[in-house]
């Protein structure tokens, strides 16, 4: 017997009920008289049996948690990842459940500790210690040591902004000391791919957290390759409710809503255009706050010299043109069905606070004569050369929204020639889509080998930024960095709110990148996943979800068959 | 758990969030080509507390009114001086921004302050007397594995127990108990507030579960046992006048915790048994939320009846994750994580008759 139950009857000894006594009890009663007694006899059972109880349901251990995820891969090495890539969202998640952090953020703001129990700084914000909790230990029991964190933040470190750190470790303490001050240390330390880990010879990883890699089962025939993870016995933090996650990858977004709907998959990603007929078919489905911004970068690739123009003003009034001509709420709103948000700014409201200070103007004719202007001096025959819009972010929805940046450059007198890519574009961090195609919009679409002389005219990218860090300044300096955005070198690396503003104020007029829309996460669930807590930034907190399956229809945990 | 915390950005350490309001009140006064006669248009788009963005608009309005004639002015009135300032209170995920967007010559000069969310973090620690249904009786940060109530001394109570006000072991006094992951924490009610009577750590222990395992209950000889995943612990009252409460532990080997832990969860009937006095017939209180992610509400139903046909409910802020009936059967005691202040909140759930 275990030693919970044990202190419920040590608690009430007298739940005892014999059934002779019970027998007696209603058979000397009258007819009547029994359903009163009997009702007696119930409330006599509740009330020895159940005066202290688990109120709203409590969790329950047990079962395989099946979790269906359109990408082909995982890689669960966060030094592979680019910043900024929307294909490395997966990544994030799954390594979330394999490693841990130094600190954690909580829905409420307080910094919770993780491996790290204390920390402190010195008065300039540049040398940060950690004590790091005691008797922790790896996934195969192994002890964690302070020089294990001290590799893997040193690993890590290029990536914290606004400077790489020196990474020291001491007994059972960290040092980080920055040539700068770093007061959003903890912001970063929090989220993004920081997180601890040993790094074993053969390049593989060890993890604290609460699941570890059991198996990878490569794809076969027609079924789809899996990740099969498995409860770590050994976590500070307490093994995961399940016992088992599968992970399924490479799962198309409709085979996914249809095992959810079939009670297949546990967990699985649903698209924008999907979120709708999900609700309409009462699904659960959990929407984070906009994690994803589309953006349209703007680049003159060569400058008009011979016109005595710079590349600076003419990018920045072909950016301003676009930026006036682009309709961002019917994006939003009819495009992308209300599931996406207008963006005028780099940053989303949740992470800065001051987004809904910038504005998202609309003005065609505006845009008309500042692309009139633009386009005149070079000539009739030179204006009508498109512009290259290549679209760099993945997915379908990527192309829909191409489309409409072409279709509103028209408008205002900007041709606009759509182009995919399937090449990935260095430093940047963000991969092309596989295919190759133009678009079909009417008149936008131009044959792909007049891309030469558009060049004279300048470039397009429509990309896909997805927020990691918690940090704004962290994220605006990684965005600036990735996309090679222009930096001022007057600007101070400081986290204050009121000069992110500023900074971000006059990257937004710099016009080199148009925000579009700004777009959530959508997950759907399956009716036995209980206590799914994830953070409204996107955060899934895996070991926390346990299974219902008593209520719920129950996964197969078995992987599901391709469709052919 | 101690935290050498240093969270707080360089100009906000050691500020009260209404020092950054009148922070931000001086900034906007000190922008130029500001007109004498302003209004302040102030709004809170934030999950602040309308009532805390209150106070600070007050704050900043009675900073500002120093050197302007304003009007407070409502979102979406009228102006009706010559220029508005807009106010609006906002938040990111650790911060909440005061945002201030100033009239000026040049354009609109915004003017930002920031103050850590956990300015407005929980910081009481004893109800406020609410007296219908439910009562607040404690908040704190730091989870409450179970809440119990005890009435020690006399027939039934810990053995061998004599009255002594300073242990809060007065003959037949009800003590309410608060497990913690670390230490078991003995109260006293003194009419609608709860009295620290003694704490007792939990020492070497390290506690390690996911799903808030833990539980007291009383033994057969009076005294009371505490279950902890991986640890049995036994507390027994102090025997003579001025004694202290007395905590013996020893390491219980679970071989299989989920299994252990797990069996509980059979056990899960999230209702119990309730009297009253005035009220003739018995009762149940029933948790209505299926997980943690939820608020809850108890509702009071006849025993005799069904669940729809609640007669009284109560609302919480979040999950009830514990419902405990006092000894004496005629209140219950319940902890809820409130999910938008992330305290665990201690509640004595009582029957009100009559108004």
């Amino acid at each position: 017997m275990s030693s919970w139950k044990r202190t419920r009857m040590l608690a009430h000894p007298r739940t005892k009920v014999r059934p002779r006594a019970l027998r007696r009890l209603l058979l000397t009663a009258s007819p009547g008289e029994r359903p009163a007694r009997i009702t007696c006899l119930l409330i006599l059972v509740i009330a020895f049996t159940c005066p202290a109880s688990r109120a709203a349901t409590a969790p329950r251990y047990g079962g395989t948690l099946i979790v269906e995820l359109h990408a082909p891969a995982l890689v669960l090495d966060p030094v592979a990842w680019k910043v900024g890539s929307p294909e490395d969202s997966a990544n994030l998640q799954m390594a979330a459940a394999v490693f841990d952090r130094l600190v954690t953020l909580d829905r409420f703001g307080r910094f919770q500790p993780a491996l790290a129990t204390e920390w402190s700084h010195d008065a300039a914000w540049r040398r940060w210690q950690f004590t790091l909790r005691s008797a922790v230990q790896f996934s195969d029991a192994s002890a964690l040591t302070a020089a294990d964190v001290a590799a893997a933040l040193q690993e890590l470190a290029p990536g914290l902004s606004p400077a790489k750190p020196l990474v020291t470790a001491n007994a059972n303490r960290v040092v980080m000391q920055f040539p700068s001050p770093v007061p959003d240390l903890l912001e970063q330390l929090a989220s993004g791919r920081n997180f601890i880990y040993r790094r074993n010879p053969d390049g593989t990883l060890l993890g604290t957290g609460p699941f570890y890699l059991a198996a990878v089962v490569p794809a076969a025939g027609n079924t789809f390759a899996r990740y099969e993870f498995a409860g770590n016995e050994h976590c500070w933090s307490g093994r995961p409710f399940v016992d088992r996650m599968q992970v399924a990858l490479g799962v198309p977004i409709l085979r996914q809503l249809f095992d959810l709907q079939l009670g297949k998959a546990h967990v699985v990603e649903l698209s924008p255009e999907l979120v709708r007929r999900a609700a309409q078919e009462n699904l659960r489905v959990w929407t984070s706050s906009p994690v994803l911004l589309y953006a349209l970068q703007v680049s003159t690739e060569s400058p008009a010299a011979s016109r005595g123009d710079t590349a600076a003003a003419r990018a920045a009034g072909l950016g301003e043109a676009l930026s006036l001509a682009l309709d961002r709420d019917t994006m939003a709103n009819v495009l992308l069905q209300k599931q996406a948000e207008p963006a005028a700014s780099f940053l989303p409201q949740w992470l800065s606070g001051y987004a809904s200070v910038f504005n998202t103007e609309n003005d065609v004719t505006r845009a008309k004569k500042i692309s009139g202007a633009l386009f005149a001096p070079a000539g009739a025959q030179n204006a009508q050369q498109p512009l290259r819009l290549r679209v760099e972010a993945p997915g379908d929805l990527a192309r829909l929204i191409a489309e409409r940046v072409a279709i509103n450059a028209r408008q205002a007198g900007i041709a606009v020639q759509l182009q995919s890519r399937s090449t990935v574009v260095q430093g940047g961090g963000l991969q092309g889509s596989a295919t190759q195609g133009t678009s079909p919009a009417g008149s936008t679409t131009l044959a792909a080998n007049n891309a030469s002389r558009a060049a004279d005219l300048g470039s397009l990218r429509l990309i896909a930024w997805r927020y990691y860090s918690l940090s704004e300044r962290a994220e605006l300096d990684a965005m600036v960095s990735a996309l090679q955005l222009a930096r001022s070198d007057t600007e101070a690396p400081s986290p204050n709110a009121e000069e992110l503003f500023s900074r971000e104020q006059r990257l937004i007029a710099a016009r080199s990148l148009i925000p579009l829309v700004v777009m959530p996460e959508y997950i759907g669930l399956g009716s036995p996943v209980r206590d799914w807590m994830p953070e409204r930034w996107g955060a899934w907190h895996l070991a926390d979800v346990w299974l219902d399956e008593k209520r719920g229809d129950t996964a197969t945990p078995a992987n599901g068959k391709a469709q052919p | 758990m101690i935290l050498a915390l240093a969270t707080c950005a360089e100009s906000l350490c050691a500020q009260t969030p209404e020092d950054v309001a009148r922070a931000l009140a001086r900034r906007v006064e000190d922008a130029r080509d500001l007109p004498q006669a302003v209004s302040v248009e102030w709004s809170n788009t934030s999950s602040l507390p309308e009532a805390q963005s209150i106070i600070l608009r007050e704050t900043f309005l009675k900073e500002f009114s120093g050197r302007h004639v304003f009007v407070a002015k409502a979102p979406g009135a009228p102006a009706a001086a010559n220029a508005v300032v807009r106010v609006s209170v906002r938040e990111t995920p650790t911060s909440f921004l005061l945002l201030a967007q100033v009239p000026a010559a040049t354009g609109v000069l915004v003017r930002m302050v920031e103050l850590p969310r956990t300015a407005f973090l929980p910081v009481m620690t004893r109800g406020n007397g609410l007296r219908l249904t439910r009562q607040l009786l404690w908040q704190q940060e730091e989870p409450v594995l179970d809440a119990e109530e005890f009435a020690v001394g006399g027939p039934g109570g810990p053995g061998g127990l004599v009255g002594d006000p300073s242990t809060g072991a007065s003959a037949g006094a009800p003590v309410i108990f608060l497990l913690r992951p670390d230490a078991v924490v003995i109260y006293r009610q003194d009419d609608d507030r709860l009295s620290e009577v003694q704490e007792l750590p939990f020492s070497g222990y390290r506690y390690v579960s996911r799903g808030l395992r833990g539980a007291i209950g009383k033994e057969q000889d009076g005294s009371i046992a505490i279950v902890l995943p991986g640890l049995r612990c036994k507390l027994r009252a102090p025997a003579t006048t001025g004694e202290r409460w007395n905590l013996s532990c020893a390491a219980e080997a679970v071989t299989n915790v989920a299994d252990a832990l797990g069996a509980d969860s059979a056990n899960d009937a999230r209702s119990i048994a309730l009297s009253a006095a005035c009220q003739p017939g018995s009762w149940r209180l029933v948790s209505v939320a299926t997980d943690w992610t939820q608020p809850d509400k108890l509702l009071l139903v006849s025993a005799a009846m069904k669940r729809d046909e609640a007669v009284a409910s109560v609302d919480f802020a979040g999950p009830v994750q514990h419902l405990a009936a006092a000894d004496d059967g005629k209140s219950a005691l319940a902890v809820v994580f409130d999910l938008a202040s992330g305290s665990y909140d201690v509640y004595r759930v009582s029957m009100v008759c009559g108004r």
